[in-house]
């Protein structure tokens, strides 16, 4: 069962986490693919002798980019289901059961993690993360007409048939607002389920910046009126 | 005053929303084309007769000419810097789709057991083998 589970996980230049990110994952049984961004660090030689699928992009396109591409190949190799993964060690291994589960059972096509629906995963949000993510919120709403808990969780679950229906076009972080949008205008059926996502000081340096923010909202505003 | 600016206004909103149109569906080479050599062409039969201009300007109720084509010259300059950001995404998106390719075809298992290789990274292996024979 766990082998037609392949975990997605867009790496750039995360040679300091992304072993400690992905033996867990191996341990559940999962099969891993790990695409790497053109990384210049040493992203793949930590990797080395992990029984994990490596690709790795010939130029830097982001990290839309570099899920898209993780999808594509999973879908290749017979997926059935597909988990996005932040490469930099927040999110947890045990909580992909949970996320699958909506799936397993046929209740949703995609499942979405969110930072906002237990008490206790709340209280280990910074809080200026807090109030930005609100705000990232009803924007995300206002743009794509989804109305979520959280914003820009990169941990989702998707069956093969949701991730065939999507096609990331946005190769940098308006990825995570655009899935939304393809969410809805596939009609995908999705929910949310809780994750506790841990904040060390390695993740929250790799996090989001306000400044990215207004990059993301100029990049989603800009490619839904310009082709 | 007050009625003038509020047609000022509808019209800049209805230029903006027709750009954005233009670019949303109507779009194409051709016409890309064609209104990259009116915008040139007006351009050029301004510096030929720059009387023109303000006799234009007289037309359309503009003071100067000088002010009729900083209002033209600055829709024309929109207009392009538009149309170069949509060739810039669809060749971001053809750079991106040749890369994802790359990155297929080499895909690899990290373990030493040649027998475990995706059937993917075997043949672009042997795609390169065959190259150098």
């Amino acid at each position: 069962m766990g082998n037609s589970i392949f975990v997605v996980i867009p790496a750039y230049n995360e040679s300091r986490a992304i072993r400690s990110t992905v033996e867990p994952l191996i341990a559940h049984g999962y099969t891993v693919v790990v695409v790497d961004d053109h990384s210049i660090d040493q992203t793949c030689a930590v990797l080395q002798k992990l029984p994990v699928y490596y690709l790795r992009h010939p130029i830097n396109l982001g990290q839309g980019a570099a899920l898209q591409t993780g999808m594509d190949f999973a879908l290749q190799q017979e997926a059935e289901f597909i988990i996005h993964f932040d490469a930099d060690g927040q999110h947890q291994a045990e909580d992909i059961s949970m996320l699958m589960e909506p799936l397993q059972c046929g209740q949703a096509d995609v499942v979405i993690g969110s930072r906002f629906l237990r008490w206790e995963d709340r209280q280990e949000v910074p809080t200026f993360r807090q109030l930005f993510l609100r705000v990232a919120v009803l924007v995300n709403w206002l743009i794509t007409g989804v109305r979520l808990t959280d914003a820009h969780n990169g941990f989702r679950a998707l069956t093969r048939s949701a991730a065939q229906k999507i096609y990331l076009r946005e190769n940098r972080f308006a990825h995570a607002s655009e899935i939304l949008v393809q969410i809805r205008h596939a009609k995908l059926r999705y929910v949310e389920r809780p994750t506790k996502i841990v904040y060390t000081n390695y993740s929250k340096a790799k996090g989001q910046s306000l400044w990215n923010a207004f990059n993301i909202m100029v990049d989603l505003l800009l490619s839904r009126f310009i082709r | 005053m007050e009625h003038l600016q509020l047609v000022k206004l509808i019209l800049i909103l209805l230029v903006v929303g027709l750009v954005f149109l233009y670019f949303a569906k109507i779009r194409s080479q051709l016409l890309d084309s064609l209104i990259v050599l009116l915008i040139a062409g007006v351009g050029i039969a301004l510096v030929i007769l720059p009387e023109m201009a303000t006799g234009l300007a007289h037309l359309v109720g503009v003071g100067r000419g000088a002010d009729l084509l900083m209002y033209i010259s600055l829709m024309g300059i929109m207009f392009l810097l538009i149309l170069i950001y949509s060739r810039l995404r669809e060749l971001e998106a053809n750079i991106t789709h040749l890369a994802r390719d790359i990155a297929l075809n080499r895909a690899a298992f990290l373990t030493n057991d040649r027998k475990n290789r995706t059937p993917a990274a075997e043949s672009s292996a042997d795609s390169r083998l065959s190259d150098e024979g």
